[in-house]
């Protein structure tokens, strides 16, 4: 797991953050430029939004590593490590026939939109369809990682439980640095 | 039957532990099934059409401009204004976490983001003064819940692309049940601590309020130039939410300085993953929503609920009533996409205004965010207190019962809220 942290999702982390950075500058570029200048970046609503799609797919193909969606454990977690294996591994295949759903699904609309063009930047629509294929490969492996590892035995308990309550569950150990309490 | 399978669907595998994002897909998977089309292609087709919105774009924006104000130092300034000016009264600690809630409510728009910065700045001083620390923290929790009220909210933008209905009127629409809930509160605390033996703090001087006024003018800037820039029609909410982003990142590195560059780069990392995963959520859920609309769900729904179509007040109770004991068991952004679609069409029918609707079910939304077992807020203000979760529930419950009043209030006098709406949309 460390070796895929830092060979993998570190490197797409880096990306979240540019893509995350460059819509920033896109939107708030064209902002200013349509008071200030009356004129605007042409490409910017339409890559922002392709950006968007790569941000939303990259991530959560990083947070399913990181067990970070949302779900609701009030009934798994009262289970025993036996029912606790049994709806991890049924979860598991479900979410495995799902996702060759979606690949197959993507794959399909990703050859009709090769020869689609968008209408400002001129790139191919394929292009929308290519971080939904790259998430399926992620969540395959992740799906196939998590069986095999709860078949041999070899997981824990509370990674039995492979999602969170909240997006924003909170670690006091990253606690922002403004919050020191006020005296 | 329809109804039937999407209920099942959705219920077994959230049951299972899978994360609801998939939960919707199978729920979507199961209604191709049950209505003959199966198409692995709608799920593809959706997924990227529920992701490829300018709309959607405010939300990553939003967030980044919340932690942001949190790790730059915005909201230990507006804290500190509050407590110049009213610090000093009895109980004044309170109407200091309600006073700086609803500021930084207009700062961020995650209820979250407000907990963590008012749980560990007041809850100490608080409990210092004399007051006790499970009411304390209770007022912190329950104030915090205006973030998603007051605009900008992440909520709202959730709301208003499920049901297609407008962003900047709902964010109008916010402003004055936002504050409605704080004056609750506020009589809430002021019943409570009339008996309290407490320590005033001692009245800040003239020069004191000043410096206090002068340091957190440039986080005050930042609601300002939201509501009027969006009043006035200058920016979309996205342009508002990018605007609000890079203002506080400036604020937070160039002139408060507390934000260095490898901060800021986590600060980035973060927000894009809290993104991620609520939009792949959003996504998922308008899997399951066009599907929803093909199979006539909402007509099935508004005929179950016939006998309650004449009476739009008895609608939004049992309605409400529903939305309260689902928020129990479910964190905001899976209530709004789940709920969301089925019910917007059913408020229409019945000729209750989509924008009041949305205002109530994102205030309820807001108080399931106190509710335990899934009490969001609650885990974050007992986490950055220290003090545990019993403790914290023991104090919410009353501020708890002081929200659901107001929010009482607001159902059977809808004018509360669409009359201030009306004014400020204008």
């Amino acid at each position: 797991m460390i070796a895929i942290r830092k060979f993998l999702l570190n490197p797409v982390q880096f990306l979240l953050a540019a893509c995350l950075a460059a819509m920033l500058v896109l939107v708030f570029g064209n902002v200013v430029l349509r008071y200030a200048f009356n004129t605007g970046i042409s490409v910017s609503e339409e890559l922002s939004r392709l950006l968007f799609v790569w941000v939303v797919f990259l991530g959560a193909a990083v947070t399913l590593f990181e067990q970070a969606h949302l779900g609701v454990d009030t009934l798994v977690r009262r289970l025993s490590r036996k029912g606790r294996l049994a709806c991890f591994v049924l979860s598991n295949l479900l979410m495995l026939y799902t996702t060759w759903l979606i690949f197959s699904g993507t794959w399909q609309q990703f050859g009709i939109n090769l020869g689609m063009t968008t209408p400002v930047m001129g790139i191919s629509q394929a292009w929308f369809f290519v971080p939904v294929l790259i998430f399926t490969g992620f969540a395959a492996a992740w799906f196939c990682l998590s069986l095999i590892r709860s078949l041999t035995g070899r997981i824990s308990d509370e990674e039995l439980i492979g999602v969170r309550e909240s997006e924003e569950d909170f670690d006091i150990a990253q606690l922002p640095p403004g919050s020191a309490p006020l005296r | 039957m329809t109804i039937l399978v999407f209920i099942t669907a959705l219920l077994a595998a959230m049951a299972i532990g899978m994360p609801i994002a998939y939960a919707l897909l199978i729920c979507g998977v199961a209604l191709m099934v049950q209505l003959a089309m199966f198409d692995p292609q709608i799920l593809a087709q959706n997924l990227v059409g529920g992701t490829d919105s300018f709309t959607l774009l405010a939300v990553p924006f939003f967030m980044l401009a919340g932690e942001v104000m949190n790790a730059g130092g915005l909201s230990k300034r507006i804290v500190a204004l509050a407590l110049a000016l009213v610090g000093h009264v009895r109980g004044g600690l309170g109407y200091v976490a309600i006073i700086a809630a609803c500021v930084l409510s207009a700062l961020s728009g995650s209820a979250v983001a407000d907990a963590a910065a008012l749980g560990a700045l007041l809850v100490p001083m608080m409990v210092k003064a004399g007051h006790d620390k499970a009411r304390s923290a209770g007022l912190v929790a329950s104030a915090s819940v205006i973030g998603p009220i007051i605009p900008p909210s992440i909520a709202f933008i959730l709301f208003g692309v499920t049901a297609n209905l407008s962003i900047s009127k709902l964010f109008m629409a916010g402003i004055a049940p936002g504050l409605m809930i704080g004056v609750g509160l506020a009589v809430a605390w002021w019943l409570m601590v009339r008996k309290e033996e407490i320590e005033l703090r001692p009245r800040a001087s003239g020069a004191e309020r000043l410096k206090a006024l002068r340091e957190s003018l440039w986080a005050l800037g930042l609601p300002v130039i939201i509501i009027f820039g969006l009043k006035f029609g200058l920016f979309t909410p996205t342009e508002a939410a990018v605007v609000a982003a890079v203002y506080s990142i400036l604020v937070a590195t160039c002139i408060y300085r507390e934000l260095s560059l490898s901060q800021l780069y986590a600060v980035f990392v973060s927000s894009a993953k809290v993104t991620s995963v609520v939009i792949f959520l959003v996504a998922a859920a308008l899997v399951s929503a066009w599907l929803i609309t093909i199979a006539d769900l909402p007509g099935q729904v508004i005929e179950l609920l016939s006998p309650l179509m004449d009476s739009p007040k008895l609608l939004m109770l049992a309605i409400m009533i529903l939305v309260v004991i689902v928020g129990t068991a479910m964190d905001m952004a899976p209530t709004i996409l789940i709920l969301a679609p089925v019910l917007v069409p059913v408020v229409q029918a019945a000729g209750i205004d989509p924008i009041y609707f949305g205002v109530l079910f994102i205030i309820n939304n807001s108080i399931g965010l106190v509710t335990p077992p899934v009490g969001t807020v609650l885990n974050v203000v007992a986490g950055v207190s220290r003090l545990n979760m019993e403790t914290v529930i023991r104090g919410v419950t009353p501020f708890m019962v002081a929200q659901l009043v107001v929010l009482g209030l607001m159902i059977a006098f809808p004018e509360l809220v669409t009359w201030p709406a009306a004014w400020l949309g204008r």
